[in-house]
């Protein structure tokens, strides 16, 4: 087989028959003279053809052999099972409400302890003596 | 050869899939009812069950709509949606026959489907197609369904495969060949790049 032929067919198998999609343009150009000049490139050529046809083929049995309405019957199947989403904004509100509580927390921690504290060091407690227990020297008045 | 990737349709998925993180189940459902067809026959081509295509189909999407929070504007959500169908249909392949690389192994289909459907074909040379391509290695299979069923270019059919779409090119030369031989042999015939 010569080398030509040889080269074509490999052009062919890799690119495949519709040379007007190969993505070399001097590959393409070459391939379409050698196609016009060779009658044994037009039978690899042909035989490439009759593959992709037959593959078409193929293609259109697989498609029967799938139940009507697939789509729609995975699309439901798919829905059912689907994790629910938080949205961007419900994402964040668990995180603000969990702030606000323990800013309430805190609040309610700092007036039971700090401020009760600070009013217990200010309370002056009174004591009221009976004056006629303790005279007037108990008292020491001028 | 590189193909330029469509770098229009990576940012409008893009788009969309930040639309689907944000919880758009309408959206979610269009990508679904575009992406089911060709994900099934993917699927079919691998295990020769419609049954196990659908759930390959199905576990897809799930892990599409859980990906969609991270997702990153790198490839079309189609060409995604192929690449995990592939590999899940392998991991099924795979617990059919732990022990083998089934990726590269002839005859994966036609022993092992759960339910082997019969693709039903008019002519005999389609009939001894199919039967060959039931033949074909999972990858090499792949490669032919990619090219010439599902409407992925070259960069989008290597990067199911995670080639590059040199290595993607060899491969399926490699498949049409096989195929070509496999079907021929059936036929008895010689193929016309053998001669001379």
């Amino acid at each position: 087989m010569n080398g030509d032929l040889v080269r074509f067919t490999e052009l062919v198998d890799r690119y495949g028959p519709d040379i007007g999609c190969w993505p070399d343009a001097i590959e393409a150009n070459w391939a379409r003279r050698t196609l016009m000049a060779a009658p044994e490139a037009r039978a690899v050529h042909e035989e490439a053809l009759r593959l992709s046809d037959a593959l078409a083929g193929y293609g259109a049995a697989l498609d029967v052999m799938v139940k009507p309405d697939v789509s729609s019957r995975v699309a439901a199947a798919v829905m059912v099972k689907l994790p629910r989403r938080v949205s961007e904004f419900g994402w964040w509100m668990p995180r603000i409400a969990a702030g606000f509580m323990l800013a309430v927390i805190a609040g309610g921690m700092f007036d039971f302890y700090v401020q009760q504290g600070a009013q217990a060091q200010d309370s002056i407690e009174l004591a009221s003596l009976d004056t006629l227990v303790y005279g007037p020297g108990e008292l020491e008045l001028p | 050869m590189v193909s330029a990737p469509d770098h229009n349709r990576i940012a409008a998925d893009a788009a969309l899939m930040a639309r689907i993180a944000a919880g758009d189940q309408a959206a979610f459902g269009r990508v679904m009812r575009d992406e089911t067809p060709r994900l099934v026959r993917l699927a079919l081509s691998l295990l020769g069950s419609a049954a196990e295509a659908e759930e390959v189909a199905q576990d897809a999407f799930l892990r599409l709509w859980n990906a969609a929070p991270d997702w990153e504007p790198r490839a079309q959500i189609g060409t995604w949606l192929h690449q995990v169908s592939y590999r899940l249909s392998i991991d099924i392949i795979r617990r059919r026959r732990p022990t083998v690389d089934v990726e590269d192994m002839e005859q994966v289909l036609s022993d092992d489907a759960a339910s082997p459907e019969r693709i039903a074909l008019d002519n005999e040379r389609d009939r001894l197609l199919a039967h060959a391509m039931d033949r074909l290695p999972p990858r090499q299979r792949t490669a032919i369904v990619l090219a010439h069923l599902q409407g992925l270019s070259q960069a989008e059919a290597s990067a199911v495969l995670d080639v590059t779409e040199d290595a993607y090119e060899s491969l399926l030369a490699r498949a049409r060949r096989r195929l070509k031989e496999l079907t021929m042999d059936a036929m008895g015939e010689k193929s016309p790049a053998k001669d001379g």
